[in-house]
Formats: C-alpha cells, structure tokens, sequence
C-alpha cells in the first residue's frame, strides 16, 4: 500500500523551491567535502537494560527501540545520499549525479517520504546542507536528527555547539575524527566531547570505522549514550582485495576491516549499536544487509536512501526486525536499548 | 567562457515542463512528446565549435554524444542503484536540455540503441534541432533486420549493429550476417557501420573486406581500480568493468586499418577522468571518441576535446595513425 505524503505544509512550500530552481539547472552547487563518520564514548551510566524485543511492525509502523529514553526507529535514513558522499569506488561522477539529482524540493520530499513509512531519525554532518531538515520542522515534520560534528582546528566543540543550538536530538564526532584522535594518542578528547553533549542534555555517541576506537571506549568506561560503528560483509566486487587489510578501503570500497570481529565486540557491549555503511555504499543489497545487520547484533540500522528507495527498504527493514525479534531468530546479542530515565532529554521538535 | 542555451523556445518549453512537474514527484513524469517545441535554430557557436571529421563524406563532430546515461544503462559495477539514479535524474526535460546543450557546444552526432526511447531526438528536430543520430540495432531472432528499417524509418544518419549483436553472431559462426547487416545499411543510402567490443570482429570484417564505413571499438586502458584482475581476461569484463581487454593489440590493430574509428567506452563508463581519456583515445589513433555524458559535463568535456584534438593535430603529436575521416 502506498503512503501518502500528507503534510500541506510541505506541498506548500515545494512549490515555493520547485518553482525557485533555476531552469535548467534544476540542481545542485553545494560544496563537496569531505565526509567523515563519528565517534564518541562515556563511562557506563547505568545498566543498559535490553528491552523488550522490539515492536514488531503493524501495518507500516517502524519497529522501535530507545535511546536516552527516546524512541528511534530501528531503520534511521543516512545524510551521505543528500550531501552527495557517493562512496562510488573510482565512478567519480556519481557523487555530482546524487547531488543534481537531490534538489532541495527532492530533500524535501525524501524527509517526508521516509517520515512517512515510519522513519523518525536522520543523520547528517552538521556543516552540510541542513537547511531542509530545519524547514521539515518548521512545516511540523518530526524527524530527528542524529549530528556528525568534528573538532575544531583548535580542538575545540563548536560544531558540536552549533548541532545542539541547530536542534541536533544527539551528536556524535565523526569517525574519523574518532580514528585520528585514537592513532594520535588523543583519545581523552573523545572523552571531553561527551562530557560537554552530556552537559547539555543531549545523546552522546562516538562514530567508528576502526574498531579500537570501540574497544578503547570501552576500556575508559566513557559514558557513551550509542556507538555508530561501520558494519558490513565483504561479499562484493569492489570489496578489498586480500592485500587491502585497512580500517578504510583506500578506494572509497570498504569501511569495515572485519566484520566478524566487529560482532564478536559488540557482543559483549551493553550500548544501543547504530550499524552505519551496512551496504558497503551500494554495493551490498538491502535484503542481504539488513538481516546480516540486525542478526549480527546492531540495534539500529543507518542506511543512506533515495526518495525511491524509502518504501521498500521500510517495508524489508519491518519484516526483518520481525524476523529477528522472532524465537527463531539467529540472533543471540540482547536489544540494548537504555532504559528511560528520570530526567529523560524531551523530544525537541 | 559560458555558453548559452540560445533556443528561446527550449527554455520557455523548460518552464513550462517544469512547472507542471506534479508536486513531491519532481523528475519523470514529462513525456517529451508533450514538451514544446524549441522555436529557433540552435546558435551553436562558430567559435566553439569542435573539429569535425568526415565519415561517407558527412561532417561530424570528432566528439559523439553517448546514449547509456540517457538510457540509464550505468555499468557501474557492483553499484545497482547507480542506473536508476540515471534514469530518474535524467527525466525528459532534462534529456531534452542535455541534447540542446550538447549541440549548442559544438556536438553534432549521438548514437542510441533504435529501441531504446528516443522520442527526445524526435522533438528535438521537429525543433529544428541538427543532431544527427547513430543508431545501434540487433538482428532478429529469427534472421531478419527489421531494426534497421526502423532506424531508417526513424531517420537515422548511421547505423551499425552493436557489438554484443556483432559479437554473438561471430561465436555463433554467422559472421555473414554482419556483413549482409552493411549491405542492407548501405541499400538505404545510410552510413553502415559494425560496433565490437571484441577487437576479433573487426578483425573478421578486415579478413573479409567488408565495405563499411566506420567501425565502432572500445577503447580504454585499464588503469583504474575497478578494472579486470590480472584473472580475468575476457573481452568484456565479467562485473560490468570493462570493455577492451587489450588496449594495445586494439592500437596495433587499428593502425592498419584505413575506415574511420569510432572510440566508444574510452572513459570505461566513468572510471577514467576525461583529461586522460581524451588525449589517450585520439593519440591512439581515434577518429572520433563517443562518450555518455550529463548535461553538467558538456561544457568541459567538449572545451577539453577542441585542446585536444588541436593537440594532436599537431606536429609533435603522438599520434601515427593518419586521420581517416
């Protein structure tokens, strides 16, 4: 059954964009930077309770589960696809396609679609292009935003600052900020930089591509409210070849080293997992990752989607949630979700 | 310097289009049957026009414009969702834009499949639009040609059968009915040509001494990440990477050959930067180079082929092979 794109605020104001893009040009100039995924960790708060196995999807409701005593859906939409960070191997172009193809009435229309089939959480990096998540609330869309921010030059939190005042629901450094600090020795300032989202009363997390940064967390007790770590299998073409062992495929191919060791640490890790780069970027179809995913342990699944693509992953990611919360399932790490708490953050939008 | 899309009428049909676009829905839904007709000639710049070449003594640009991104046909390797992209991004207003931009910088030719949706060329030149169209066919199944009388009906300036039709009849022994598709292309008073990705059927058409007026081969090195293993040696890539095993063999080959060559793949569908490709393709012995492009490409691609070309023109070029157009 099709969803229906209800809001009239949003048809309202996509005319306003469609109608102000330029003729033939109907596209896109954002700047192309450099992407980097996030990181963060905090000393256990208070025992991570599983929960009870998530709400498995009636009709076109997202299965659920919690966070700081906030409910995500367990299927969060990625900021990659709408930033224009295509990961596409030595195919250059398509990140230029994504970002002609995504105009901002597109965004906008994405946001809605996946809010639609029950898609209640984005994640992007603060410096991008968030203006149509801002006017998604201001037009009474929901959708939460999960904040990437990195360091400034001079290590300090400012990005962090802005994607709160922004109206960020959690942040997290990305992961490469959380990789670089980690090889650098400098990984209390991960430390710091939960300490300062936690003063604020907003979910903190640590984003990872290389998995010591995780174990490392762990290891200093940092009060982490999730981890977002990379999460995928190597059974692709592009996927690295038997000489290419890095935490990061250095053709813009891989970006989890070991996948096996990934599920064995997190495993034994009592935090809500956002799984991150579950299709190696493409490359890995839905109907293979979001079960490898799920019954591998990840709580959540971060899956960057195109306006097309939304249903259908929404509809496989409720039956696969099903199908994992099941008796049957192979499943064997619990659901961590954390458990509601006294002064639980409100939900901002 | 940036040029203009001049045709009044495209930018006012633009418009039009676009403003009807349903809501939410954005791209696609515009047949460009319904899109209205560019009113003026296209004011395709006599400064900034590309050299062209001659094949059967008609003038086309040395650069071709390529059909797949139209077609969504990506290749992209293990990246499924890259040709959807393609098709949605490339909705019918756009291919229309793509089309005029490309003939406004110079562009004179494009080669589609006949069966593929082409009603975009079709209105360009109800339009008054000049591009002139390649058209790739297959035989049919059951032996006859009824794709290149369509191509003929539909206004076709060249035809030749793609490689994979050229290829498979090979394999298959029929190599005569290649040779019967040049006849019947030619009984049309069409240019006739024969697409290979296997350099093997050139070779079979040299052997034979068939009368064709171009060939069309892939050309690419194989520099770039994606390409074939060192395993891996068949003439097209196994995982939608390549389409000319040896690069080499295909210079060595078309250096003896005296009918126009057609470069086609030389960017292996998007791996290899057209700053390499270009002068790669033409040093090598290339004729003309056809490659897919967006409309966002056209301007540089084509600026980068008029250096190009003017370099290799030159009298310290690179290039042996005489220009057979």
């Amino acid at each position: 059954m099709k969803r229906q794109i209800s809001r009239r605020g949003f048809v309202k104001s996509s005319l306003m964009v469609t109608a102000a893009v330029p003729l033939g040009m109907g596209c896109q100039t954002k700047p192309a930077y450099q992407r980097v995924d996030s990181v963060s960790q905090a000393p256990p708060q208070k025992p991570l309770t599983p929960v009870s196995a998530p709400a498995a999807g009636f009709s076109e409701k997202m299965p659920m589960g919690k966070m700081k005593g906030q409910e995500f859906s367990r299927l969060f939409l990625g900021g990659n696809l709408i930033g224009g960070w295509s990961h596409s191997r030595d195919l250059s172009y398509v990140s230029a396609l994504m970002r002609h193809y995504n105009t901002d009435a597109k965004i906008r229309e994405t946001l809605e679609v996946a809010e639609a089939n029950g898609i209640n959480a984005i994640n992007t990096w603060v410096m991008q292009e968030n203006r149509a998540l801002f006017d998604h609330w201001k037009a009474g869309g929901k959708m939460k935003w999960f904040s990437q921010a990195r360091l400034d030059a001079g290590g300090g939190f400012s990005q962090i600052q802005r994607a709160i005042d922004e109206g960020a629901v959690a942040v997290h450094l990305t992961g490469d900020t959380c990789d670089r600090l980690l090889n650098e020795g400098a990984l209390e300032k991960v430390g710091q930089s939960i300490e300062f989202m936690k003063s604020r009363k907003c979910i903190a997390g640590v984003a990872a591509h290389g998995l010591p940064v995780i174990v490392e967390c762990e290891k200093l007790k940092l009060d982490v409210d999730f981890y977002q770590k990379t999460f995928h299998s190597h059974d692709y073409y592009t996927a690295p070849r038997p000489d290419e062992k890095d935490a990061l495929g250095a053709h813009d191919n891989s970006w989890c080293n070991d996948p096996q060791a990934v599920i064995d640490v997190m495993a034994k890790i009592t935090k809500p997992w956002i799984a991150f780069k579950i299709l190696a970027a493409g490359a890995i179809p839905p109907r293979a990752a979001f079960p490898y995913a799920f019954n591998s342990g990840a709580d959540f699944a971060l899956v960057g989607m195109f306006d097309w693509q939304i249903e259908e992953d929404a509809k496989l990611a409720r039956r696969v949630v099903a199908a994992v919360a099941s008796p049957g399932s192979k499943r064997t790490r619990p659901w961590y979700d954390s458990a509601p708490q006294p002064g639980a953050i409100a939900d901002s939008h | 310097m940036k040029r203009q899309i001049s045709r009044r009428g495209f930018v006012k049909s633009s418009l039009v289009a676009t403003a009807a676009v349903p809501l939410a829905l954005g791209s696609q839904t515009i047949s460009a049957a319904e899109t209205p007709a560019p009113a003026s000639a296209p004011g395709a710049a006599a400064k900034e026009s590309i050299p062209t070449g001659k094949i059967g003594g008609q003038e086309f640009s040395r650069l071709f414009m390529g059909g797949n991104l139209i077609g969504g046909y990506s290749h992209s390797r293990d990246l499924g969702y890259v040709s959807t992209l393609m098709r949605r991004y490339n909705s019918d207003v756009k291919i229309r834009e793509t089309i005029e931009l490309a003939e406004a910088h110079g562009v004179t030719a494009i080669n589609t499949h006949v069966t593929q949706e082409n009603s975009f060329i079709f209105n360009h030149w109800k339009c008054g639009g000049k591009m002139k169209w390649f058209a790739q066919i297959h035989a049919d199944a059951a032996g006859g040609y009824s794709q290149i009388q369509r191509a003929v009906d539909e206004g076709a300036t060249g035809i030749h059968m793609n490689g994979d039709g050229a290829e498979s009849l090979i394999s298959e022994g029929k190599f005569d009915r290649v040779a019967e598709s040049v006849q019947l292309i030619k009984s049309h008073k069409r240019l006739a040509g024969v697409g290979a990705h296997d350099l093997r059927v050139i070779v079979e058409c040299e052997k034979a001494k068939l009368d064709v007026d171009f060939y069309q081969k892939t050309f690419h090195a194989l520099d770039y990440y994606s390409a074939p293993r060192p395993d891996e040696k068949d003439a097209k890539g196994a995982h939608d990477n390549s389409w000319c095993n040896d690069p080499q063999a295909v210079i060595d080959f078309m250096a003896k050959v005296k009918k126009p060559w057609i470069a086609f793949k030389i960017l292996a569908a998007g791996a290899i930067q057209p700053r390499a490709a270009f002068p790669y393709a033409f040093n090598s012995g290339a004729d003309f180079i056809l490659v897919g492009m967006f409309d966002w490409q056209i301007e540089e691609d084509t600026k980068l082929a008029r250096r190009v070309v003017a370099a290799v023109t030159s009298p310290d070029s690179k290039r042996t092979r005489p220009w057979y157009s």
